[in-house]
């Protein structure tokens, strides 16, 4: 158990293993260490730009869909607007060409009883001077017959 | 040991045969080659350099293929390890440097490698070693203190580069007679300097070599007095229990080395 050779073998061993180990095997696992971090952190960033880019177009969504839903509504209001005016035009024509035809109607009418009146105003002269002529139990003369007839039209009209 | 192997090495059936006392001394003896002080251990720094060896391989194919990008499950759990390393070495040690990194991942692999021969079956190492022809073996070179001194030692060496390094000569001599009683006590400060300083490495080393002595010494008490029907059972559960310890061992010599020498590059 004294210690011998052995010991100075050792220490060459620890020293040969340790010089070794900071040659060849720290660096390259540190540097892959390192990287792997680098990566991880890269990847990370990524996913916060991607989570970003998504929330920006997700924004710009509701944006859009909001303008579109404005853009609805105001179509939708002026194509209501617009119907409601043509049905009080077309409500306004109706009732225009109603009284129009109404008033021609009433003219038509008018001059029918004016010209109904009027033969009406003829015959009842003729049956007068016929009447006259039987009371008279003679013929009216022609002049006679033309000018009681216009003077009957005249009282009567 | 101060015997020479009297004993002829063991076969799997006769080293049934032996008694307790002779089975527990040929677990202490190390296959050894030379005499006294210019004697060495073959076993220890067989196994040692061995491991040391299949370590920097392991990492170097390792770090190869991380390196090109490649991912495996091995790979990320070499990757988590150094990960591990380095997180501990950047939380303790405040400063630049390139060393106390790989450092520490060298100490904490290959002290624990050293540590889990622990685990191989306590007679089969030796077994095997002595069908080979070896006279003795002790498969567990953390449980040579020519091991544990040699890393504790090699720390203590870095503890005073550090010392100069982030101090210089003159603050490191400011620090040894100054502190902690100022100038006046100056032969009082260097001699609690030295008691603090050689503590380290006394007390780095020996904790391990303890643990892993007496960790194996179970083992062996285990193999040595009960019945082989029974023996399994308090052996599986030191087993378990002894995973722990090799790990808790290995992790606790890499921290006081990061420690050490945080401590030394750093003013008190």
């Amino acid at each position: 158990m004294n210690l011998d050779l052995t010991f100075l073998g050792e220490v060459v061993g620890f020293v040969l293993f340790v010089g070794f180990t900071l040659r060849y095997v720290w660096p390259p696992i540190l540097a892959a260490i390192e990287r792997r971090e680098r990566e991880i952190a890269a990847g990370l960033e990524a996913a916060e730009r991607g989570r970003q880019a998504l929330a920006d177009a997700e924004a710009r969504t509701a944006e859009m869909m909001h303008e579109a839903r404005e853009r609805a509504a105001r179509l939708l209001d002026d194509a209501t607007r617009q119907v409601a005016r043509l049905l009080e035009e077309g409500r306004r024509d109706a009732e225009r060409q109603r009284a129009e035809a109404l008033a021609a109607t009433e003219a038509q009418i008018e001059q029918a009883v004016i010209r109904a009146r009027d033969e009406l105003r003829a015959d009842l002269g003729r049956l007068v001077v016929i009447t006259a002529g039987r009371l008279l139990e003679r013929e009216v003369r022609a002049e006679d017959h033309e000018r009681l007839l216009a003077e009957a039209a005249r009282e009567l009209g | 040991m101060g015997c020479p192997q009297r004993r002829q090495a063991s076969t799997f059936l006769s080293g049934l045969a032996v008694t307790p006392i002779a089975y527990i001394q040929s677990h202490l003896r190390y296959w050894t080659a030379g005499h006294g002080l210019l004697s060495v251990h073959l076993d220890t720094l067989l196994v040692s350099w061995g491991l040391g060896i299949f370590f920097c391989v392991l990492f170097y194919l390792g770090a190869r293929r991380m390196a090109a990008g490649r991912s495996t499950r091995g790979l990320v759990a070499l990757e988590m390890l150094v990960h591990f390393v380095d997180g501990q070495v950047r939380d303790t040690f405040h400063g630049t440097t390139r060393l106390v990194g790989p450092l520490a991942l060298t100490v904490f692999v290959w002290v624990w490698l050293m540590n889990a021969m622990d685990l191989l079956p306590v007679d089969l190492v030796p077994r095997l070693a002595a069908l080979a022809g070896a006279p003795a073996f002790k498969p567990v070179p953390t449980n040579d203190l020519n091991m544990t001194f040699a890393l504790s030692v090699s720390v203590f060496v870095l503890m005073i580069v550090y010392n100069l390094a982030g101090k210089g000569l003159g603050g490191f001599a400011r620090e040894v007679f100054t502190k902690p009683f100022g100038v006046w006590f100056a032969p009082l400060n260097v001699v609690f300097r030295l008691i603090e300083d050689l503590a380290k490495p006394l007390s780095l080393s020996l904790r391990l070599f303890g643990n892993m002595f007496a960790g194996e010494m179970i083992f062996v008490l285990i193999a040595a007095l009960l019945p082989w029907w029974f023996a399994w059972i308090p052996d599986l559960g030191w087993t378990i229990f002894h995973v722990l310890i090799i790990t808790l061992q290995a992790f606790i010599f890499m921290m006081l080395t990061i420690v050490y020498l945080s401590m030394a590059h750093e003013a008190h």
